[in-house]
C-alpha cells in the first residue's frame, strides 16, 4: 500500500508547488484573444439517442488579429477513440471514421473584430451503432461521438474537437440559455476601465440527469456551471474561468476598440451557450 | 602523655591544612569528564576525577601569603585549563574547553558490521553541518551521495535513474508513506532523533524488499544516557525543541518536537498574487519520541514513535494549467504515525535476535473544487530476525518482514493520464467515483547466509520471497553477494538480485485500474571496490567506486483500452565514484555519477527515463577554525529530459487543450548549476552551546529549470526558473 500513498502525496505535493508557481507573466493568457481561435462548438442537441441522428454544430470563433482572412481546414467524426483515458483526439485510423470534410472559414464576413459564431453551419450524423456493445453504465452515462476539425493558420495546425454524447437517458442533455454580460452590474456598453468587474446572468437553473459512478451506484447529479471569458484589445482578466456566479476584473484594460468581450457558459456535460459584447 | 603529643600534632596541621573538593564536567555540554587529573599548585597535589567527574584535595599545606593558588588540567582533546584560585577555597566547579565540539553525542550501542556492500550511509555528524541541507536535515544531505538525482524542490529521493515511486521510505526498517515533509524541505525526523541515514541503491540483501529502486531508511538514535540535554532552534523554516537523558541507569529517552511556520512565510510571498489566495497558511510539524530500556547485560527494549502532519488549504483564482477543475479551494492534509517498539537480545553466545513492529496510520486528503480524494489507511509492519554463527565460517540470517493494512479510499476524481511526464488535464478525464475498503496482506520470508570461503572470501547466498495479497502473487526473490578483502584496506564486491514491488493499488483497483496487473520486477547486478588510504592515520584519502546494471522488467503503464499494462520496460546502468578526503581542519568530498537509464514501451520504443542523468557531479568541502565552520557544496548535472508538447488539441465540451506529445523525454533542460555555502559559529559558555549558521543555497542565484511551462494552448513555453538563491539561517542553543 504504500505505493499508493507516494503516489497521491507525490503528485498532490507536486501540484501544490506547480500552483505556487503558476501564472508565467510570459506566456500568453487564455482569456486574451489574439490569433485564431475556436472559442467553442455548439451542438444544437449535445446528446442523443442510441438511434443516433443529424446534430448541427455551430463554431464560435475568433480572429481579432486576422485582419479577415480566410481559413482553410477540414472536419472529420467518429466513435470517441478513448480521448478521456488518454488517446489521442483524431478519427485517423479510427473505425468508423467519416471521411474528411473541407471547409473554409471567411472571416471578412464576420466584420471587425471578427468574433462570432461562424456563419455556415454543419451537420453531422450521429452513427445509431455507437452504444453497441456498451454495457450499463455506458449506456446510461454514454459514449462519446467525436467530430474533429483541423485548421491550418500560419503553418501550424489548429485542431479542435467537440463531443456529442450518445446515451439511453430518457431526458437528454440541453444546452444552457444565452447568458448576458454585465459590468459591474450594468450594460456593457462602454470600454472597461481597471478593476471594472464582469458577470453574467439570465442563466437556466442547472439540470439534473442521472449517472453511474463507476462502483455501480445510480446517482441523480446536478450540472455545475463554468464561464470562460474572453477579452480582446490585449486587456488582461483576473482569472479566464470562473464558476457561474463569480466575477473576473480588468487587470489590465482594453488598449482601445473594437473591443470584444465574449461569455461561454458550459454545463460540463457538452452544454454550451454564449453571449458576446462589442464595443467599436 | 605519651598520646597528648601527637594530638597536638594532628591538631596543629588541621588548623594549618585545607581540603578541596569539585567537580570536573565539559564546559558547554555540562558533561562529567572522569579519569581526569586535577592538579593543584603550588601544594604539588594531584586528585584524580570520579564517574561524577568529582574530585577532592585534602588535606594540602595551604600556600604561603604572598603565593597564588592553581589548579591545572590537562586532557587529551580539551584545551588546557590553568586556572588561579583563591587559596581559601573549598569548592570548585571547573569547566574543560574541548578542541572541537560535534553538535550530537551519539550513544553508540553497538556496531554491527555492514551487511551490504553496496549500503551507504551518513550518521549524525556527517549531515548535521551538510551544505544546502536546510539546518543538517538527514535526507536531504543523503540526496549528496552517489547515484541519488538532483531532483529540484521534490519531496523524493530518485536512486539510480528509477522511478521516484520506486524508492522504498522507511524508519528503523518500517515502510512509512513519505519522507520529507511539504515540498521536500525537510524530512519527518528531525535531524537530532537521527543516528544515521541508510541507502541502499542496488544489489541490496533480502532483508529489504518492495522497491525496485532503492531504499532510504532512517534509523533514530539511542537517547544519551549520561546526562540530560536540551536543544531549541529556530530557523527561517521551522522552529522545535529537543530533550534526552537518561531516566535511570537502565532507561533514557528522547522528545522532539518541530513547527513549521513557511506557511506565514508563503503567505506573505503571495499576499501580491492575484491567482492565490492563501486561505490558510500551510504548515508541516512532527514529533519523535524513543524510549530506550537496557532489559539486561544481553537484552534491549527501545521504542520510536514518530508523528507528521502537513496541512495546506489555498483558493485558486486562476485555474491551474487553465483547466476549470484546478480551480477553487484547495486543501491538503497529510498526516503519519508510527508506533515501532523493538526487542533486541542475544539467545545464546551465538545467536541474537531482533523483533520489532510498525503500528500506525496513515491519512491523506486532498480536494480542489468538487474533486477529491480521502484515504484513511490502518497499518501493522512487523520485523523479525535471528542471527546464528555456527562457527567463524558459518552465519545465518532468517527472518520476516510483514506488512499488514487496512484501507478506505473514498474518491471523486478524473482518471488521470500521464505519459512521457506530461498530464492531460483533469478535466478531460473519465469521471471517478467510488467508496472502498481493502485490506492487503504483504508476507516477506528472508534468509540470508554467509559463508567465508577463505580469509578473504565471503560468499552470501540469498533468497527473499514476497507474498502480495493484491495481486495474489508470490514470488522469489534470489540475491547474492561476494566480498573479497583483497588487504585489510582494499575490499572487492558482487552483488545480484532480483527486487519486485506490488503495483500501486489504484493500478489494480477495479474501478480506477486494471485488476490483471502484476508486479513489476528489477533484477540488479553490481561491482565495486572501496580502497581506504587513511591507513593508520587520521588523514587520508578514502574511495568507493561501484557499478551497477539493472533490468527493469514487467513495469506498469498508462493504456487507452485497459488503464494500465504490464508492458513497460528498461535499463539503467552506470558507475559511481566517491572520494573522501580528511586532513587536519579540512575535508572534502567528491561524488560522481554517470547514468544511462532507459525505459521501453510499446509504440514509443525506447527513451530515456524521467530521471536519466547522465553526469552529476558534487563536490563538497568543510574547513573548521576554532569554533568557526565553513562548508560548501557545488553540483553539475546533466538537465533532466522532458517531452516536449507539439501541439494542444482543444476539447470544447471542457474547454482545455489537450497535449499532442513528442517523442518521450526526447529533450533536455539546461545544465544544472548550484552553489550552496554555509557558515556556523558556535559560541561556548560554561553551560550551554550557543551556535548560529547561515546555509545559502543557489549562492549564485542560477535558473535552474526543472522543466517547461507552457502557453495555454502548448503554442508557445518557456523554461521555468527553478528556485533562486535561498538563504537560510538559524540559531540554535544546546543545554
Amino acid at each position: 500500500m504504500k505505493a499508493l500513498s507516494l503516489t497521491k502525496i507525490t503528485f498532490l505535493t507536486t501540484f501544490l508547488f506547480l500552483l505556487l508557481g503558476c501564472g508565467n507573466d510570459d506566456l500568453p493568457q487564455v482569456e486574451t484573444l489574439q490569433g485564431f481561435r475556436v472559442l467553442g462548438i455548439v451542438a444544437n442537441t449535445p446528446e442523443v439517442a442510441a438511434a443516433g441522428g443529424n446534430v448541427t454544430l455551430d463554431l464560435l470563433v475568433s480572429d481579432v488579429n486576422g485582419g479577415g482572412r480566410t481559413i482553410s481546414g477540414s472536419w472529420r467524426a467518429c466513435p470517441d477513440p478513448g480521448i478521456a483515458l488518454g488517446a489521442e483526439p483524431s478519427c485517423a485510423g479510427v473505425s468508423g471514421a467519416t471521411a474528411a470534410t473541407s471547409i473554409s472559414l471567411d472571416f471578412s464576413t464576420l466584420g471587425a473584430p471578427y468574433t462570432d459564431v461562424y456563419g455556415t453551419s454543419y451537420t453531422v450524423n450521429v452513427p445509431s451503432t455507437i452504444l453497441d456493445s456498451a454495457n450499463t453504465i455506458q449506456q446510461t452515462n454514454g459514449k462519446g461521438y467525436v467530430v474533429v476539425f483541423r485548421f491550418t493558420v500560419d503553418g501550424r495546425e489548429v485542431r479542435i474537437f467537440k463531443t456529442i454524447i450518445v446515451s439511453n437517458r430518457t431526458t437528454k442533455n440541453q444546452n444552457p440559455a444565452d447568458p448576458t454580460i454585465r459590468l459591474n452590474g450594468g450594460a456593457l456598453s462602454g470600454l472597461p476601465v481597471v478593476n471594472d468587474a464582469l458577470t453574467i446572468n439570465n442563466l437556466t437553473d442547472e439540470e439534473t440527469y442521472q449517472a453511474f459512478y463507476s462502483n455501480g451506484t445510480l446517482a441523480t447529479l446536478t450540472e455545475s456551471y463554468e464561464v470562460a471569458w474572453y477579452v480582446s484589445s490585449k486587456a488582461k482578466l483576473s482569472a479566464g474561468k470562473v464558476a457561474e456566479g463569480d466575477s473576473v476584473k480588468f487587470e489590465t484594460a482594453p488598449e482601445g476598440g473594437p473591443f470584444v468581450a465574449v461569455a461561454v457558459v458550459r454545463d460540463e456535460r457538452g452544454g454550451i451557450s454564449f453571449s458576446k459584447v462589442d464595443i467599436p | 602523655m605519651k598520646h597528648i603529643l601527637p594530638s597536638l600534632i594532628c591538631i596543629f596541621f588541621l588548623e594549618n591544612v585545607f581540603a578541596l573538593e569539585g567537580v570536573l564536567l565539559e564546559r558547554g555540554t555540562k558533561v562529567p569528564l572522569k579519569g581526569t587529573n586535577v592538579f593543584l599548585l603550588p601544594a604539588k597535589a594531584k586528585a584524580v576525577t570520579s564517574k561524577t567527574g568529582s574530585f577532592s584535595f585534602g588535606p594540602v599545606v595551604p600556600a604561603a601569603e604572598n603565593e597564588t593558588c592553581k589548579i591545572i588540567v590537562n586532557l587529551t582533546g580539551y584545551k588546557k585549563l590553568e586556572e588561579e584560585i583563591d587559596c581559601k577555597t573549598t569548592t570548585l566547579k571547573l569547566y574543560l574547553e574541548k578542541i572541537r565540539y560535534s553538535d550530537f553525542v551519539t550513544t553508540v550501542t553497538s556496531k554491527a558490521p555492514k551487511r551490504d556492500a553496496q549500503m551507504k550511509s551518513l550518521r549524525q555528524e556527517d549531515f548535521i553541518n551538510m551544505p544546502g541541507s536546510f539546518g543538517g536535515d538527514p535526507v536531504r544531505a543523503a540526496q549528496n551521495l552517489p547515484g541519488i538525482a538532483q531532483s529540484g524542490p521534490s519531496a523524493q529521493v530518485v536512486v539510480q535513474g528509477a522511478a521516484p515511486d520506486d524508492t522504498g521510505y522507511l524508519i528503523n526498517g518500517h515502510f512509512v508513506p513519505i519522507i520529507f515533509h511539504f515540498g521536500g524541505l525537510s524530512s519527518v525526523v528531525a535531524p537530532q532523533a537521527v543516528d544515521r541515514v541508510e541507502l541502499r541503491p542496488s544489489g541490496y540483501g533480502p532483508e529489504y524488499s518492495r522497491a525496485i529502486g532503492g531504499i532510504i531508511n532512517l534509523e533514530t538514535k539511542a537517547p544519551r544516557n549520561d546526562k540530560i540535554t536540551n536543544t531549541v532552534y529556530v530557523d527561517i523554516l521551522n522552529a522545535g525543541a529537543v530533550s534526552e537523558g537518561p531516566i535511570d541507569d537502565k532507561r533514557s529517552f528522547l522528545i522532539s518536537g518541530r513547527y513549521s511556520y513557511i506557511g506565514q512565510v508563503l503567505k506573505l510571498a503571495t499576499e501580491e498574487e492575484e491567482d492565490i489566495n492563501i486561505d490558510s497558511a500551510p504548515v508541516y510539524g512532527d514529533i519523535t519520541a524513543i524510549y530506550r530500556k537496557e532489559l539486561s547485560n544481553t537484552w534491549t527494549y527501545d521504542n520510536t514513535f514518530v508523528y507528521s502532519r502537513d496541512d495546506i488549504k489555498f483558493i485558486v483564482q486562476r485555474a491551474f494549467g487553465d483547466d476549470p477543475a484546478l480551480r477553487g479551494g484547495l486543501a491538503n492534509t497529510t498526516e503519519f504515525f508510527r508506533f515501532i517498539p523493538r526487542l533486541t537480545g542475544r539467545l545464546s553466545p551465538n545467536t541474537t535476535t531482533t523483533h520489532s513492529i510498525g503500528i500506525g496510520q496513515d491519512k491523506i486528503f486532498f480536494n480542489i473544487g468538487s474533486q477529491f480524494f480521502d484515504l484513511n489507511r490502518d497499518v501493522i509492519t512487523h520485523r523479525s530476525e535471528i542471527v546464528h554463527e555456527f562457527d567463524k565460517k558459518h552465519k545465518l540470517f532468517v527472518g520476516f518482514d510483514n506488512e499488514f493494512d487496512n484501507a478506505k479510499v473514498s474518491l471523486s476524481l478524473p482518471s488521470r493520464f500521464n505519459q512521457g511526464g506530461v498530464d492531460n488535464p483533469f478535466s478531460s478525464g473519465e469521471e471517478r467515483r467510488f467508496n472502498i475498503e481493502n485490506s492487503d496482506i504483504n508476507i516477506g520470508p528472508y534468509w540470508r547466509y554467509n559463508y567465508q570461503a577463505t580469509d578473504k572470501l565471503t560468499v552470501s547466498p540469498n533468497m527473499r520471497f514476497d507474498y502480495f495479497s493484491e495481486t495474489k502473487e508470490f514470488i522469489a526473490q534470489p540475491r547474492g553477494q561476494i566480498i573479497y578483502e583483497w588487504s585489510p584496506k582494499l575490499k572487492l564486491n558482487l552483488s545480484a538480485g532480483l527486487y519486485t514491488q506490488a503495483p500501486e493499488p489504484q493500478e489494480v483497483s477495479v474501478e480506477y485500474g486494471n485488476p490483471n496487473i502484476t508486479s513489476p520486477r528489477s533484477t540488479h547486478y553490481t561491482v565495486g571496490w572501496e580502497k581506504d588510504f587513511f591507513e593508520a592515520g587520521a588523514s587520508g584519502l578514502s574511495v568507493v567506486n561501484n557499478f551497477f546494471y539493472k533490468d527493469l522488467d514487467n513495469l506498469v503503464i498508462p493504456d487507452q483500452n485497459s488503464l494500465y499494462l504490464n508492458s513497460g520496460t528498461g535499463t539503467i546502468y552506470g558507475m559511481e565514484i566517491q572520494g573522501n578526503y580528511r586532513k587536519g581542519p579540512w575535508s572534502g568530498q567528491l561524488v560522481y555519477t554517470y547514468l544511462d537509464s532507459r525505459r521501453s514501451i510499446p509504440g514509443q520504443g525506447e527513451f530515456p527515463a524521467q530521471f536519466d542523468q547522465t553526469h552529476n557531479f558534487n563536490l563538497i568541502g568543510a574547513y573548521d577554525l576554532d569554533r568557526w565552520s565553513f562548508s560548501g557544496r557545488f553540483r553539475v548535472v546533466t538537465g533532466n529530459p522532458y517531452t516536449p508538447v507539439n501541439q494542444g488539441v482543444f476539447d470544447s465540451n471542457n474547454d482545455v487543450f489537450i497535449p499532442i506529445r513528442g517523442r518521450f523525454f526526447s529533450e533536455r533542460v539546461n545544465t544544472f548549476q548550484q552553489l550552496d555555502l554555509r557558515v556556523e559559529r558556535k559560541t561556548v559558555y560554561d553551560t550551554w552551546i550557543l551556535s548560529w549558521y547561515v546555509d545559502i543555497q543557489n549562492v549564485l542565484n542560477r535558473s535552474n529549470g526543472e522543466g517547461l511551462d507552457y502557453a495555454y494552448d502548448y503554442s508557445t513555453s518557456v523554461e521555468d526558473d527553478g528556485l533562486p538563491i535561498l538563504p537560510t539561517f538559524g540559531v540554535k542553543g544546546v543545554f
